[in-house]
This record gives C-alpha cells, sequence and structure tokens, in this order.
C-alpha cells in the first residue's frame, strides 16, 4: 500500500507494474488540480470530468514508456491540456469559452489582517481572489505557477501570443500577491 | 521548473495549489470520480502486471528446461557408461565384422584367390574395415594385381 508522502516517482514506477493502489494515489494527488484546468477550458464540471478520465486512462496507456526519471505532473498536466483543448475545439466554442476578458477589480488588497488569523482563512481569501480572476487568467496562472509551464509552452499550447501570457500571468500574479499580503504581514 | 517561477515564493505556490484544489473539491463528487476511473484503467493495469509475469517468464522456461535437462542427463550418462562397457569387449565386436565381411565376399575371394594368389592380404583389409569398404578395396585390389 503506497504511503501519502511517497514521492511521484516511486508511484508511477508502480503503477509501470500494475499496482492499482499507486495509480489511485496518484490519480488523488492529480485529480483536482487537473479537473481545474479542464473546467477553465470547458466551462462546464461533466465535460472536466470526461475529459480528465480520458487523461488518466491516457496516462496509464502510456505509462510503460514513460520515463520515471522526469516529474510526472507536467507531463499529465499536458495530456490534460490538450485532451480539453481537443474537446474545446470539437465543440467548436472556443470563442465562447476564451473569450478576452480585463481584469476584475478585485478587494484582496482590503483584507484586514485581524480576519487573517486562522490558516483555513487564509487559504479561503486566496481561493476568493483567485475566483476573481478571468477564467484565462486562472489557466494561465495554474499553470505557470502551478504545474511549472513556461510562458512560451502556454502559448504554444493555448494559441496566443507569448507577450500576451506573460502580461496576462503578471496581471494575475499581482492580484494574488494582493491577497497574500497579509500573510506576509503576520510572518513578518 | 524554470528561470519563471524561480521568482515565487513556495508559500505562493502553496496557497495557489491549495485554492484550486480547494475550489475543485466542491465541484464534482471525487469519491464516484475515482470509482469510475480505476473501473476504467483496472484492465490496462491488469496487463501492466501480466506483462510483467511474462517478462519473467524466462526464469520459469529456464527452471523448466533445468528439470528437464536432469533426467535427460542421467539417460546420457547411463548410454555413455553401457558404451564405454562394450569398448572394452571391442576385440569380439571387431571379429564379428570380419566374419562378415570375409562371408559377404567370400565367393569374389575365392575367385580372387584363384586368379591372383592374394587372399591373405585381401583378408586383412577385410578385418580392419566395413563390408561395403572392403568390397570397393577389393574391387580395386583387384585391378592392381591385374
Amino acid at each position: 500500500m503506497p504511503q501519502a508522502d511517497e514521492s511521484d516517482a516511486e508511484l508511477v514506477a508502480r503503477v509501470q507494474r500494475g499496482d492499482r493502489d499507486a495509480f489511485d494515489w496518484l490519480a488523488r494527488r492529480y485529480a483536482k488540480r487537473a479537473f481545474a484546468v479542464a473546467n477553465r477550458l470547458l466551462q462546464n464540471g461533466a465535460d472536466a470530468e470526461d475529459v480528465v478520465q480520458d487523461a488518466f486512462i491516457a496516462a496509464v496507456n502510456a505509462i510503460d514508456s514513460f520515463d520515471s526519471s522526469r516529474p510526472f505532473g507536467p507531463w499529465f498536466m499536458r495530456i490534460v491540456l490538450n485532451k480539453g483543448l481537443t474537446a474545446l475545439r470539437s465543440r467548436a466554442a472556443e470563442s465562447k469559452h476564451l473569450r478576452s476578458s480585463e481584469l476584475v477589480e478585485n478587494d484582496a488588497h482590503a483584507i484586514s489582517t485581524e480576519s487573517l488569523r486562522d490558516r483555513a482563512e487564509i487559504r479561503e481569501r486566496f481561493r476568493d481572489a483567485m475566483q476573481l480572476l478571468p477564467q484565462r487568467q486562472q489557466l494561465i496562472v495554474q499553470l505557470a505557477d502551478v504545474e511549472g509551464f513556461t510562458s512560451a509552452e502556454i502559448a504554444g499550447q493555448l494559441g496566443i501570443p507569448s507577450g500576451t501570457v506573460r502580461w496576462l500571468l503578471h496581471q494575475a500574479r499581482e492580484t494574488l500577491r494582493g491577497a497574500l499580503a497579509p500573510l506576509r504581514r503576520m510572518d513578518s | 521548473m524554470n528561470e519563471e517561477r524561480e521568482e515565487l515564493s513556495g508559500e505562493y505556490v502553496a496557497e495557489l495549489r491549495g485554492a484550486i484544489e480547494a475550489a475543485a473539491a466542491g465541484e464534482a463528487d471525487w469519491e464516484s470520480f475515482h470509482v469510475r476511473l480505476n473501473a476504467a484503467v483496472a484492465s490496462t493495469l491488469a496487463e501492466l502486471r501480466e506483462g510483467l509475469s511474462t517478462g519473467a517468464a524466462w526464469w520459469d522456461h529456464a527452471a523448466r528446461a533445468g528439470m528437464a535437462a536432469v533426467p535427460l542427463g542421467l539417460a546420457a550418462a547411463l548410454l555413455l557408461f553401457v558404451l564405454s562397457r562394450n569398448t572394452g569387449s571391442y576385440p569380439s565386436t571387431r571379429a564379428g565384422i570380419t566374419v562378415a565381411a570375409s562371408s559377404t565376399d567370400s565367393a569374389r575371394e575365392a575367385f580372387e584367390s584363384a586368379l591372383t594368389g592374394q587372399s591373405a592380404r585381401r583378408t586383412v583389409i577385410a578385418a580392419l574395415l566395413p563390408a561395403p569398404a572392403a568390397a570397393f578395396l577389393g574391387d580395386s585390389s583387384g585391378g592392381r594385381a591385374r
């Protein structure tokens, strides 16, 4: 039975030997983040679930040839992104779901220090700040800051200029850092 | 992962990841999702396990070959023992060949001895060689004699 602190590489090696428990652990580790990517692309929870499931199936089908010395996360997220974009294209609704929007004004800077004593509340505030971002910024900031994609990779995947990605990423980070500013003040 | 992320604090990334996962947690029935997903990949994982055991089957083949080699080796040893025993009684075997060769070519020898008077030499060759070769030599020796 795999352990919660087992590394991705160890879990992948077990999955390559057909270990069901290791696969379950790996899937639970990545499913929600994969869902977030797919849902931001498709704007539909049920479709996003299907994309995540397809991505996991594709990953398991290819796991035999996967080099376990490489990080699993970026490899898997590329599969999710490709599946999501394929689903998006098949619906021919890209313009509807990936429209460019202005950065939504947010009140992240106004969060009072007193209200952030509880860490769970900090996370909740941070999540709220994330929700204030336009969908495209949410997607870009997750791909860049959580999944480790470069601006050029994101630009290539989403079919938008690299400069646009960098600008949107900068805007999103400013908003999210504002949400974390009270936390930093508390620590210092 | 890349130079663009180096400036990011671990705290920022952790909070961002936590926020993303927390937001996604309420948007789907994750237990049902994982049950469906595990069922969907069960056959592929089983094939991976099976492939692994097939890949290791050379051990089984080698073990089976080894098991078969034991009785074959015993049989070969027994055969060698019997042959070595027969080698010890070699003169009697050669005598049998001599008798056979002599009986096969007896008519020819009688004829040749009558013509050339070399029957003694022919008998020695026939005693050393199998019957067909002796018959062939018999022809040539007869020719040379003529």
